[in-house]
């Protein structure tokens, strides 16, 4: 089981010590700090996605929604992968729903006409979130044709494995 | 959003053509992948609007495409003929005027090797 982290003690002068306090402030807290809550999804599919919504939806409900529980840190999200728009000119756009809402807004966190299969990336750091279980859902939308998301799914040239991932920091 | 998800095969933009011919701008697009196809439709998407969808997505044909996709088939197609039309480099010395063919056919020749590079260009912009 992971160890957990509990805010440290501030120490006083003649305090006893115990082992107790030394497992669960040092060692406990400098095991969390080595190994914090992460989760990752890479994908290895049998169909790529494809979306025409104009309108922010998630690329996968099940295999790209992340589950953490955290300890009241902030959280470092990233997401790497190729895209295509079969549209030619449209554009391809992402952001995070964190919690049920969506962490930039607007047109996301990164997006580009993708005429050709053309990466796409980013990393975010979400601070203020409380100490407990929170979700992360990876979110598209096109402005306008059909956004193809590449899933390792062995087309020609685009057999790319996305990878989604979240980190307490 | 609503989503509704259907587990069949589908053309994602004729399925969406489809629905907005019935539903309007309730729809917000259609989505596909490993899970199966989602129809995403606004939030005001009452209980019959929803049933709507299932319908129309259950009489859907996923052979069927739509006239923007047979365009682009199609000119998908003249440009693998173009491509193979003009295979061999062009050689500038083949166009020296009064060398071989008459001055009126030489034009003729550039302006198809003209009019092929400009449809590669517009078909790399997406256009």
């Amino acid at each position: 089981m992971p160890a957990t982290w509990t805010p440290p003690l501030t120490w006083t002068t003649d305090q006893l010590v115990t082992a107790s306090d030394l497992n669960t402030h040092l060692r406990d807290n400098l095991e969390f700090l080595k190994d914090p809550p992460t989760t990752a999804a890479l994908l290895n599919e049998s169909a790529n996605y494809s979306t025409t919504s104009t309108t922010f939806v998630n690329v996968d409900a099940t295999k790209l929604t992340l589950t953490l529980t955290t300890s009241g840190g902030a959280v470092l999200i990233g997401f790497s992968g190729m895209c295509l728009n079969s549209g030619g000119t449209f554009a391809i756009y992402f952001d995070v729903d964190i919690d049920g809402a969506r962490f930039a807004g607007d047109d996301g966190i990164t997006g580009s006409a993708a005429a050709a299969v053309e990466h796409f990336a980013f990393a975010i750091l979400k601070t203020g979130l409380a100490a407990g279980t929170h979700t992360f859902k990876l979110m598209w939308r096109v402005s306008g044709g059909t956004g193809i998301f590449y899933t390792g799914a062995g087309t020609a040239n685009a057999d790319i494995h996305p990878y989604f991932w979240a980190r307490e920091v | 959003m609503t989503d509704i998800l259907i587990e069949r095969a589908a053309n994602i933009e004729a399925l969406e053509a489809e629905l907005r011919a019935d539903l309007g701008a309730l729809v917000k697009g259609v989505s596909a992948g490993p899970y199966g196809v989602m129809l995403h439709l606004g939030d005001q998407a009452a209980a019959r609007d929803i049933q709507q969808a299932r319908a129309i997505a259950a009489a859907h044909d996923p052979a069927v495409r739509t006239p923007q996709q047979i365009a682009i088939q199609q000119r998908q197609q003249r440009l693998a003929q173009e491509r193979a039309d003009h295979a061999d480099p062009l050689n500038p010395v083949d166009y020296i005027p009064g060398v071989g063919a008459p001055q009126a056919e030489l034009i003729a020749r550039l302006a198809a090797r003209l009019a092929w590079l400009e449809t590669e260009i517009r078909d790399l912009r997406g256009l």
